[in-house]
Parts: structure tokens; sequence; C-alpha cells
């Protein structure tokens, strides 16, 4: 057998191993038909949770419906996983009344849109993720994922959920009953240690009930950015961060209780700056560390209540003057 | 309420199309194929009748080559449903208008566009050309994503979006009326608006624009209107009015703003402003370069000298 007809009977044993999901470009392609069938990967039941439990490529070819409240759309049980949901959307049954601080979901449950732990280099892009019962993306404790182009929309829980290392951009996350971005990074590992460092940028973060987004961390000094981005209209704090961070370049408008919290009842004395950033029509405009958080070159007018903490470290205008508090 | 009857109106929706065998119009990739043959002869999705417009529910639709209408007064294709992601694969949706700078001055109008959304939102629309169109090139509602399209020659705005969108990459040219028009609470980055009748780009309270190109448009390159904008780090230039217009609350820092017909920056007095470079036209009466009243907060360049305005 020459070498030729050995790669090739190789490559075809290798696509017949695969499966039929397995498309020309060597992406494993996910469908309703190819859910309910399961065996997309090894220890896929069928039915939902699809299963994800091999690194790869993945890709959405049809929409994803979950009837059940305690049952998620897609679990990803390994690292290095690229989901593209290939401009289709994930759909559960919650259904939602108001927006911000009146907004209601149910029912609620167990069941989200995507789910992960504690895994590494996931990927997420290019679709919807809507009306799940439980969040719309929870990527607990997931480190370096990046989630890019996907709107969470009437989510029950909170719409986005990551770990450290993390990108977003081009979000457009809107009416979810929890926070909408919510990052918990908690791995003191010495391969992430002492930085855990993510970013938040061009994206929309609108009336969801909770904050529009909430940083934490429980080991390390890891910072949160976010970059070029609107928080309205969220029903708590527009941005509140308790880990090291900043708002550069961002509109946060309109949130019910507050626009940026950023050091304020952080574990440990966190740092941060805000520059160029308008903060208008909140309950207050922001609350920072008295001595670890710099602000410049920001517009804080319009808020109901006054701002408070922070060091001005260049000129900002607050409620059109320059004299800040 | 509204909500609501949304998503069972969208749910309704895909469940049918989930449920509806696959047809000769879905793609290798599931989706939905849009072109000219089905789009005249036959339809393009399991609701659609043979002719324009082209009406699309739910879920992910690609064109498979260019569309064109002949009637300044017909859509090509309207948005019916909810969470719809358009790709238009490098494709052109064309109209029967042109419009001629100076002005633009086109013709002939009407009350059809590009793309249009009616009863619904979170659509996405990506890569491709809107051109022509009596009205407005691509009329969006809230919530949605329009990246990496070029809207043209179309008889009224180029891209008009509702509330919380993200407009990426987009070029507007030679539009009747405004390049870019969006709704509060938006972003709009790296997009670039040319020689439209009207605005550059405008957006309502909290919108946000970066990074953002502005040239001989027929008002103002960039207008943040209502309160609260975040103008930062923009081009302006060549525009018949102002620069950059900006309302209370807005920060505007980092941008050029040269040869503009008025002033370079028209601010109200509770905005801010810092680190721009500012040069009225040499030829314009009239033209300068700061409004009064407004804060400025430093390291500016107006006119070659640092004291502004």
């Amino acid at each position: 057998m020459s070498l030729n007809r050995v790669a090739l009977a190789s490559i075809a044993a290798c696509l017949l191993a695969a499966g039929p999901g397995l498309a020309a470009d060597g992406v494993i392609e996910i469908n309703e038909t190819r859910a309910k069938a399961g065996g997309i990967t090894p220890g896929d039941a069928p039915g939902y949770p699809v299963t994800l439990s091999q690194p790869g490529s993945y890709r959405l070819t049809g929409s994803l419906i979950v009837t059940t409240a305690s049952l998620s759309a897609i679990e990803i049980t390994s690292d290095d996983v690229s989901l593209d949901l290939n401009g289709f959307p994930l759909v559960g049954i919650a259904g939602c009344n108001g927006e911000g601080a009146t907004l209601v979901c149910t029912p609620t449950g167990a069941g989200v849109g995507i789910f992960a732990h504690a895994r590494e280099g996931i990927s997420v892009r290019n679709g919807f993720v809507y009306a799940f019962p439980g969040g719309g993306a929870i990527l607990s404790q997931v480190e370096g994922c990046t989630v890019e182009d996907v709107s969470f929309l009437f989510n029950a829980g909170r719409a986005l959920q990551v770990g450290g290392s993390c990108t977003l951009s081009g979000l457009v996350i809107d009416r979810n009953a929890g926070e909408g971005v919510f990052v918990l990074t908690n791995d003191p590992s010495p391969a992430d240690s002492p930085s855990d460092d993510a970013v938040l940028r061009e994206s929309v973060l609108s009336r969801n009930r909770g904050e529009g987004v909430f940083t934490t961390s429980s080991a390390g000094r890891d910072r949160f950015q976010i970059e070029r981005s609107a928080i309205s209209g969220n029903g708590r704090t527009g941005a509140d961060l308790r880990t090291e961070g900043g708002l550069r370049d961002s509109a946060v408008f309109g949130n019910a209780q507050g626009g940026i919290r950023l050091g304020v009842n952080s574990q440990d004395p966190d740092s941060g700056m805000l520059r160029g950033n308008a903060v208008r029509s909140n309950l207050y405009g922001f609350a920072l560390d008295p001595a670890q958080v710099g602000y410049t070159h920001n517009n804080v007018g319009g808020n109901t209540n006054a701002s408070s903490g922070g060091v001005q470290i260049g000129p900002n205008v607050c409620e059109g003057d320059l004299i800040c508090p | 309420m509204y909500a609501r009857a949304l998503q069972a109106m969208f749910r309704a929706a895909i469940l049918a199309a989930v449920a509806t065998a696959p047809a000769p119009t879905h793609a290798g990739d599931g989706a939905i194929e849009i072109n000219q043959t089905c789009a005249v002869m036959t339809g393009c999705d399991d609701a659609d009748s043979p002719g324009f417009p082209v009406t699309i529910y739910a879920g992910r639709h690609v064109l498979t080559s260019d569309l064109a209408t002949s009637d300044p007064s017909q859509t090509a294709i309207q948005v019916n449903g909810a969470l719809v992601w358009l790709d238009l694969q490098g494709f052109t949706i064309s109209g029967p208008t042109s419009c001629t700078s100076p002005g633009p001055a086109c013709s002939p109008t009407g009350s059809g566009s590009g793309i249009v959304t009616v009863s619904s939102g979170y659509t996405t629309i990506v890569n491709g050309t809107v051109r022509g169109f009596g009205s407005d090139g691509i009329a969006v509602n809230n919530n949605c994503r329009v990246q990496g399209v070029l809207v043209t020659e179309n008889g009224r705005h180029g891209l008009a979006t509702g509330l919380g969108c993200v407009v990426r990459g987009v070029r507007a040219v030679r539009n009747g009326s405004n390049g870019i028009v969006t709704g509060a609470n938006g972003v709009l980055a790296h997009n670039l608006a040319d020689g439209n009748g009207a605005a550059g780009m405008r957006g309502e309270q909290g919108s946000v624009f970066v990074d953002n190109t502005s040239d001989g448009n027929g008002a103002e390159g960039i207008g943040g209107y209502v309160g609260g904008n975040v103008v930062n780090d923009n081009h302006a230039r060549g525009n018949a009015l102002y620069g950059i217009r900006a309302s209370a609350g807005a920060i505007v820092e980092g941008n050029t703003v040269a040869d503009n017909g008025a002033l370079g920056l028209f601010l109200n007095g509770q905005a801010g402003y810092g680190f721009n470079v500012i040069r009225p036209s040499a030829t314009v009466p009239g033209s300068t370069t700061v409004s009064a009243g407004a804060q400025n907060l430093g390291d500016n360049l107006c006119n070659g000298v640092t004291t502004c305005p």
C-alpha cells in the first residue's frame, strides 16, 4: 500500500470514527436532530444537554430549543473547546416582563444555555442565548475564555459568568434576571497568579435586573477592564468591580443603584482607574476606594446622589463644573 | 406584555421552522439561503411568498447572490421575527436610487429599504453592501448588531437602529440623510461616514462613539444627543456644520476635528472636552473651534494654540 493510500485510509478512518456530524472542514456540527440522537462526543446521551467532552471545534447548524426548565442546551466538559453558534439561537422556555429592577422572568430552573465548570480555553461566538431558566452562559471558573458577538436576552438568571483571563467583546446583553456579566476569579494556581486579567469591550449591557457587570475575586489580585461599552438601565449598579480594574471610554447611564463601584467592599484594597467615561442619571455617579482608585477626564453629572471616594488625579466634570468630591 | 408577546411569537416561529423538513433553500451549514431566484420565483423561506420583500422570521440566513429591486418603494428583505442573523456574505442588495455629490442629491426616492425589521428586535446583520434604496439602507430595531456593512446611496439614512445596538465596521457613504443614526445606549466603533446629506452619525443618550471617522457630511460629523454620551478618539473633518456636537454630560476626548463649516466642537455647557486637536476651516466664514461655556479639561490644541476656545 502506498504512503498516499495509507494516508487516505487513515483520514477515512478518522472521518468514520468522528461520525456523521463532522463537516468537511473538520468542525463537528450540532443541531436539533443530532442533539436528540446523542453521541456528538463520547458520553453525550440522547437529548439535552449536548455534552462536548473532547477538545475541538464545534458549530451549530440549526437552532437548539430546550423545553425543560432543568436542562441545559450545551455542557462543555473538556478544555480547549471552540463553539461557533453560527448565527443560530439557543432557546429556553423562560418568559420575562418588565426591565431593570422590575424585570421578572419565569420559570426559573437549573437549565442554562451553555455550562462549563473549571475548564480552560473555551470560546463561544456568533449567536444568541435566549430565555433560559437558569441563565445564559455559565462558564464557572473557566479561565482563558473568549466570548464574542453573542446576544444574551431574557434569561431568568445571570446572562454570562466567566472566570479570569477572558476576553468579552461585541456582546448585547439585555433584560436578563441576574447580572449582565458576572466574573468570579478564584484560581490561585501558580500558572495564573497573581493576575487573572480580563476585559470587556464594545458591548451593550442594558436593563438587566442585577448589576450590568459584577466582578469579585477570592484569590490573587485580578483585574477586570471595561472599555468602550454602554451600560444602562440595569436594576442594580452599572459596574460593581470588587477586583482591581477600571472603566475607560464607556457610558454608564440610568442604573437604579448607582453608576460605578470600584474597590468598595473588596476583600483586598483594590486599585483602579476611571478615564474618559460619561456617568449620568444613576442613583449616584461613583463610589470608589478612597485611596486606591484614581479618576480623570470623566463627566459625572445628573445623578440623584453625590459621588464618593477616589482620588482626582486630573480634571473631571462633576455636576456641570470642574469641582469634584 | 410586549416582551412576552414577542417571545411567544418568536418561539412559535422558530418551532415551526425547526419542525419543517429541510427545503432546498437550506444551505449546507443549516442556514436558509436568500438569492435573487428564490426572491422572485419561489420564496426563500417556508413562509415567504414569491416576490419582494423576502420575508424572514428566525435563525440564520445567508445571501447566496446579489439581490436587486427596481422600485424605490420596494423593500428587499423584511425581518418579521426575532433573533435573526443575516449574513450578506459579501453580496450586494441594491435598489434603483443613486446619489450624487454634493448634497448628496438622491433620485428616485421612495419608501423602500434594503433591510427593515418589523415588530421585532435582536437582529444581527453582517458582511455586505446595501445600496440604492428609496428610503433607508438598513432600518433595524432594538438590541441589534450591525458589522462590516457598506450602506451607500440610499434616499434617507444609511443605517437607522433602535436602542442598545452594537455598530462596528460600518461604512455609510453618500446617503440622502444621516449616515448612521442610532437610539440610546448604543456602541458605535470603527465606522466611517462620508458625504451623507445630514449628520455622519448620530446617537441619543448614553451612546458611545469611539474610533470613528466622519468626513464631508451635510450637518455635524458626529452628534451625541440628549446627554451622557462618550465621543472619544474620532476624526471629524470637512463637515458642513459642526465637527462634533454633544449634549450635557458628554465627554469628548482624543478627537481630531478639522475644517468643519461651523464650530469644531459644539458642546453643551455641561459637556467636558480634553486632548482634542481642533482646527477651524480657513475658507468658511464662521468656522471656529469650540463653543463657549463647555468644560475645558485641558490638553486641547485649538487652531494652533493651547488656549480654547
